[in-house]
């Protein structure tokens, strides 16, 4: 290491001291270095006799009585990692507006819900309403199969088109919300609420100080990382809900068309029906009550 | 040779290689290697302690060459400390090596 580089690195490490006094340490060792140098010692060789940076740095600091200890074990550096990764997260969300952490999971969540909504939607409102109606209307007219699947593909885009504005109409209400702090305003009031205008900014809390890191609260993020795993576990029971939903109908349908009914298949779908009912009203019920992070 | 053997010692060398005469880095430092080999880097470090201290103070003078020298002072406190390491570290020794001689 050259004489530059190794101020350098020193310069980058100590900068936990203040500047006037890591001039004064910098200047304490690029004259000795100059010294070394001018005695007949190779620049290269100056350098290494002050060994390895990191012990020097650490002599360094605690002369200056900052304790570096707590740095050291594996641990605590797996814990300030982790940390770090969580403040830098915090801080990417930080620059969209004022989020903390477990407002950005909720913002997810809400995402994952009305996701959700809509992919349940789709299928009621395209898959089975549409279909069902266009080919009511157009089996009167035999050979306009073309222009049922034209229709059914335009009802297709149409209502992708209305979900994306929905989405973005919802979820930008959420996010301003939460930018809000207003926490006691649920997802579902602001779908019942999307067609309103903007929040009224009278019936809002006062949006409180963001407390400094050290003042926080200790994080709910344990609830938060319940509610991600609880709605991953919904999703599978809620399309089986969903499919034998459907197969209920399309049981009803065959059975009053063509006049066959097998109990089986209904004891079957029922069964599945009530189930899968079962399965995710406990899994509603496992919910973790909301935390008033405003309190 | 053993580096905590050093570490006790070592204020007590540079204290005594600075009470005749003012020094700045490099000299102090191979005046220290006469006696002990040190790692170079950890004198500025107890430098800064000492001046902490208040055992040293320091004080910049033009030097013929280069950028000017930090050199180091002894206080008179700095004085009574090196006083007070002196007799203890006798008074250590002389112990430690009466011990290891009647051992043997």
């Amino acid at each position: 290491m050259l004489k530059k580089e190794f101020l350098d690195v020193l310069n980058q490490k100590l900068s936990l001291i203040s500047d006037k006094e890591r001039e004064d340490i910098l200047l304490e060792y690029g004259t000795y270095i100059d010294d070394k140098i001018a005695s007949g010692v190779a620049e290269e060789e100056a350098v290494a006799g002050f060994g390895d940076v990191d012990e020097l740095v650490k002599e360094i600091l605690d002369a200056y009585k900052i304790n570096t200890d707590s740095m050291d074990p594996f641990s605590n550096r797996a814990d300030k990692t982790i940390d770090k990764v969580y403040v830098k997260v915090e801080e990417l969300f930080s620059k969209l507006g004022n989020f903390s952490m477990n407002e950005i999971f909720h913002i997810l969540f809400d995402a994952i819900v009305l996701v959700l909504i809509m992919l349940i939607g789709k299928v009621i409102v395209v898959d089975i309403l549409c279909q069902f109606l266009l080919s009511m209307i157009f089996s009167f007219f035999v050979g306009f199969y073309m222009i049922t699947d034209f229709m059914l593909s335009l009802c297709r885009i149409l209502y992708l088109c209305l979900a994306i504005y929905f989405f973005v109409k919802v979820m930008a209400k959420r996010v301003e919300r939460y930018r809000l702090h207003a926490h006691n305003v649920g997802v579902m009031d602001d779908i019942k609420d999307t067609w309103n205008d903007n929040i009224k900014s009278s019936d809002l809390p006062p949006t409180p100080e963001r407390p400094l890191y050290h003042e926080r609260k200790p994080r709910h993020l344990e609830s938060d990382v319940l509610k991600v795993i609880l709605v991953l576990a919904m999703i599978p029971v809620a399309c089986v809900l969903i499919g034998s939903g459907i197969g209920l109908v399309v049981l009803i349908y065959v059975s009053a068309m063509y006049a066959t009914t097998s109990a089986g298949l209904y004891c079957m779908d029922i069964a599945f029906v009530l189930g899968s009912l079962a399965i995710l009203l406990m899994l509603v019920r496992a919910w973790p009550k909301r935390v008033d992070t405003n309190a | 040779m053993n580096t905590q053997f050093k570490k006790g010692v070592l204020e007590l060398i540079v204290l005594k290689a600075i009470v005749s005469d003012d020094l700045y880095g490099y000299q102090l430092v191979s005046r220290i290697n006469e006696v002990i080999q040190v790692n170079e880097g950890t004198i500025y470090p107890l430098l800064k302690r000492l001046s902490n201290d208040r055992l040293l103070e320091s004080y910049l003078k033009e030097s013929t060459e280069g950028p000017p020298r930090k050199y180091y002072h002894i206080t008179n406190l700095g004085l009574e400390r090196y006083d007070a390491l002196l007799s203890e570290w006798t008074d250590f020794s002389d112990n430690v090596n009466a011990y290891l001689k009647g051992v043997e």
